[in-house]
């Protein structure tokens, strides 16, 4: 059985680098765009995606997504379009939204042209998201908004955001909740910057004072956003915890400390320090098989672990928090540096310790995940 | 690295472990524990009429010529059902002379040995030292010395002894200056003992194959260690299910649901590893010592910390010897010190990988 996988795997890989020799040209490359337009319609790029509303529409295959991502990233070449829109609206949208909808807003938030902010978090509604209290009324053919958001992503940068809202206000707590798009190109949205613990402000808290948006642009009926909004989640989960992160950052730390002198002697000479690394690599490779493994069961058609998102998002991320533990030790007295952005000295790695913390909470809390991990893989009872 | 397994391995694997279920019930891993030895006889006859004996002979010698990702999968689970017996280290010395015997070596003893008909073991750790640095003893031309931590010495007819250099010798158990003595280890499913060898007749097997049996060898216990975590995370939640204690179960408090979670994350990636690892040893041999190494130090060692925790958690029924859990806590602790701790892997894993 395992034979003919191979031989057909390394076939594919062949045409794809043929496809990436012919058309990208590196880093000379001025249009992005039009270099992934030719990705999309290879069948390279934004693979599950129906043809008609931008997408390459081919068959799921993980291998073949595999081999595609490993070829892409060694040259650097750009696949799908980052943020919010195509990795969380897009499959809600193709899941459950009108026809319509999907016709005016899938494509563009493909190429890139639409950027899209999440509007979920709220002050009195973070691991309790059904909570929210953002309201939303139908005054003729308009929703009215008003409420407040947080940690909203990217919404400096988008011009649409995608909401839960209390729509019904008389109905149980979580079939209340309604699932709109919102223009946020209108006075009735303020967006203030959020600034985090390491400095930088990449969320956003989000005012909504009488915000409008048309009637229509619900995703899914009234009541039912709540169920709407979870294929987002999942969605969220299954990414946030990819364990070529983890094997990304590990390598920046050997190189660390390859390259920090501790006590006369570079670190990675340090008994202490060696044996620290060691078990962080056994995790880091502990969790790439377990993504291989995925992928095997993906591949055959197999169903892989319940709840896996969550076993492989509280895996990473405590990979990340050990990682940037183990930076500040090489580092000595170094570690006491201000964290700082793109930056190749003691302040990048603060700054990545720092933000383990934003790992360990964006798209479900770490105790989140392990009342998800013990409700639904081992079958305890729920809260 | 593929490791995915084929319905063929899995109809396989999941023969092997009906066989186990059956045949390993608490009442009777807790006879073999407390000394009845005949139990691990016949569980090591039944898995022999499955045919496990030959998994890694080749087929020319009657055997099933399977590789190390079959074995250590096959060895995951008897670490999950705690089966008492000899089969891990009878499959490392059916893999020794398959890979290191002449030929005439080959055909003596392999077909036995696939059969179950003669019973093999490797003794090679010589007091702490495991790898063949540490190994000192020589067949010049007869074997004089002591091996120490050897699986199945009771019921072996054919001892595979690993020399200096990483060679290795067949030694007859009932040998003229062939003396056994039984070490009473944590873990009395699989008793180990004392080899002592007097002036015995040798023959040393062509192929230099120390290294690679020692690779072989972790990845088995690291295989074994998962089984008998995962087994040890499946009880604890049933247990957790059941137990009322303040009008509810167990299970209900947050404090439980929120350990028995990290237990589960922990163990959930082991299994991939150990198969990868496997894996790596049968298609990419050189780089088998530096994962064997570290499949050996991380599971092993998660596996002990998690049997630990998971013991802690039953409360005072845990602590009793009646109750099952010690048997794979103490398994797992075995493990986690037979053929170097982890913390000496690790080391070694990061000299392999350049660091």
């Amino acid at each position: 059985m395992l034979a003919p996988v191979v031989t057909e795997q390394e076939a594919f890989r062949e045409e794809v680098k043929a496809f990436l020799q012919a058309h990208w040209l590196g880093a000379a490359e001025r249009n992005v765009a039009a270099f992934r337009q030719k990705a999309v319609e290879a069948g390279y790029v934004y693979r599950a995606i129906p043809k008609e509303y931008g997408g390459a529409g081919q068959a799921p295959d993980p291998v073949k997504a595999h081999v595609i991502r490993e070829e892409f990233d060694r040259v650097r070449a750009p696949r799908e379009v980052g943020g919010n829109g195509p990795g969380l609206l897009v499959p809600t949208l193709l899941a459950c939204g009108e026809e319509w909808q999907k016709q005016m807003f899938v494509p563009k938030t493909l190429s890139g042209e639409y950027r899209w902010a999440q509007g979920y978090s709220e002050p009195g509604a973070g691991s309790d998201l059904a909570n929210i209290r953002t309201t939303a009324v139908l005054e003729g053919d308009e929703w009215v908004i008003n409420g407040q958001k947080v940690w909203t992503s990217d919404a400096h940068n988008s011009i649409y955001m995608f909401i839960l809202v209390r729509s019904e206000p008389e109905a149980p707590k979580h079939q209340g909740i309604s699932y709109l798009l919102v223009d946020m190109r209108q006075p009735g949205v303020t967006v203030r910057p959020l600034k985090q613990i390491t400095g930088e402000a990449h969320f956003n808290e989000i005012f909504l004072d009488n915000a409008r948006t048309p009637k229509d642009w619900i995703v899914g009926e009234r009541g039912k956003g709540w169920i709407v909004s979870r294929t987002t989640l999942v969605h969220e989960r299954n990414t946030v915890g990819a364990s070529m992160g983890s094997d990304h950052l590990f390598n920046q730390v050997l190189k660390l400390a390859r390259t920090t002198e501790l006590n006369g002697r570079p670190a990675i000479e340090d008994p202490l320090i060696r044996d620290e690394l060691g078990r962080i690599y056994a995790r880091v490779s502990a969790h790439r098989a377990a993504g291989q493994h995925a992928q095997n069961l993906a591949a055959a058609g197999r169903e892989g672990a319940p709840a896996a998102g969550g076993f492989t998002k509280l895996y990473g991320s405590a990979i990340s928090e050990s990682i940037g533990l183990v930076a500040q030790r090489i580092m000595a007295d170094h570690a006491m540096a201000e964290p700082v952005e793109n930056h190749a000295g003691p302040g990048r790695w603060v700054r990545q310790y720092l933000n383990s913390i934003a790992a360990q909470l964006g798209g479900g809390t770490s105790n989140m995940q392990r009342n998800q991990i013990a409700e639904r893989a081992l079958g305890l009872p729920r809260d | 690295m593929d490791f995915a397994l084929s319905d063929d391995q899995l109809a396989f694997i999941d023969q092997v472990d009906r066989y186990l279920r059956d045949n390993c019930p608490a009442e009777r891993l807790h006879k073999a524990f407390d000394g009845n030895e005949a139990i691990a006889g016949e569980i090591f006859s039944g898995l022999m009429a499955l045919g496990l004996g030959g998994l890694l002979v080749p087929e020319a010698h009657d055997g099933l010529g399977l590789g190390l990702l079959e074995a250590a999968t096959i060895c995951e689970r008897l670490g999950w059902a705690g089966a008492p017996g000899p089969l891990a280290s009878h499959l490392l010395a059916t893999l020794a002379i398959a890979q290191a015997g002449s030929e005439a070596q080959k055909a003596r003893w392999l077909p036995a040995m696939a059969s179950g008909e003669t019973v093999g073991t490797v003794a090679l750790m010589e007091g702490s030292a495991w790898g063949p640095e540490g190994w000192k003893l020589t067949a010049a031309p007869r074997l004089t010395g002591v091996k120490d931590y050897v699986m199945g010495l009771k019921e072996a007819q054919v001892i595979v002894v690993s020399l200096a250099d990483g060679q290795l010798a067949l030694v007859e158990a009932d040998a003229p200056g062939v003396s056994t003595s039984p070490w009473v280890s944590t873990d009395r499913t699989r008793p180990v003992g004392q080899l002592v060898l007097d002036n015995v007749a040798a023959e040393v097997m062509p192929g230099t194959y120390g290294a690679e049996l020692l690779d072989a060898a972790l990845t088995l216990a690291a295989a074994d260690s998962h089984g008998a975590s995962a087994r040890m995370v499946e009880d604890i939640v049933e247990y957790s299910k059941t137990r009322v204690q303040f009008d509810r179960t167990i299970a209900s408090f947050q404090a439980v649901k929120h350990k028995l979670a990290d237990l589960a994350t922990a163990v959930e990636p082991n299994g991939p590893l150990y198969r990868q690892t496997a894996a790596i040893f049968d298609q990419t041999p050189d780089q088998a010592p530096h994962a064997a190494a570290l499949a050996k130090a991380h599971i092993t060692e998660t596996a002990s910390h998690v049997c630990r925790i998971a013991t802690e958690s039953y409360g005072g029924i845990g602590y009793t010897w009646e109750h099952s859990a010690h048997i794979w806590l103490r398994r797992a602790m075995f493990n986690y010190a037979w053929m170097g701790a982890p913390a000496v892997h690790r080391a070694r894993a990061a000299d392999l990988a350049g660091w």
